[in-house]
């Protein structure tokens, strides 16, 4: 058994209840493999960088989980096969993360040209 | 060509002579990620991630943001990591 991170991209046109079914369908086939699922956390509705298959949003979910190599092979494939998942990404982890992802906390909307221009203004004020 | 061993090659004047001070010294920075309870370098903080990246979506390189080798890499696949997930650019805004 080993640690993983998986995080999945629904496409936009979908309903939350359609991502949470999803998620119940990798859960419960981690379940059926004997594994277990440490963290279930849901980025939401999120703008891309750039276009994936002409989407400019989807939902986001963050899953760590803890299973069989051979098992998440198989929920893989079937992730892959799946309409409605745009684009996913598993990672191998040494121990799971039990805190909140920074995305969810620490969003600083980032802009490189801010810096000079308003630094100066805001530290005035 | 014995005159021309004998005459001796022009001394240059050293660099503190010119100036009339020391050259100005440099001390080697430190890694701006090194310290303890450091940030969270993970692909799960693209907003932080986007510090290290230019406007375009380049990745910094290590000799204008001095920072160590061991960091570097682990950002390198994290940015890369967030980059495939669309939470940062491959190629950014003009």
């Amino acid at each position: 058994m080993a640690i993983y991170e998986l995080t999945f991209i629904a496409r936009q046109e979908i309903t939350e209840n359609d991502v949470a079914n999803i998620t119940k369908e990798i859960t419960d086939a981690v379940v059926a493999a004997k594994g277990k699922t440490h963290k279930t956390e849901n980025w939401g509705l999120r703008d891309f960088e750039y276009e994936i298959n002409k989407a400019k949003r989807g939902y986001y979910m963050h899953l760590i989980l803890e299973v069989d190599y051979a098992a998440l092979a198989e929920i893989e494939r079937k992730m892959k096969l799946h309409e409605d998942i745009l684009r996913f990404l598993t990672i191998r982890a040494d121990e799971v993360d039990s805190e909140e992802s920074p995305i969810l906390t620490k969003e600083e909307e980032y802009n490189p040209r801010d810096n000079r221009d308003n630094r100066d203004k805001r530290e005035a004020s | 060509m014995a005159e021309a061993q004998k005459r001796k090659l022009p001394m240059f004047p050293s660099l503190t002579a010119l100036v009339g001070k020391k050259p100005m010294s440099f001390a080697p920075r430190k890694c701006p990620l090194s310290y303890e309870n450091g940030p969270i370098v993970s692909y799960k903080n693209p907003g932080f991630l986007r510090k290290f990246t230019t406007e375009r979506g380049k990745l910094i390189p290590t000799r204008m943001s001095s920072i160590s080798c061991k960091n570097q890499r682990q950002l390198k696949r994290e940015i890369k990591r967030a980059r495939f997930l669309a939470l940062m650019p491959y190629v950014g805004a003009e």
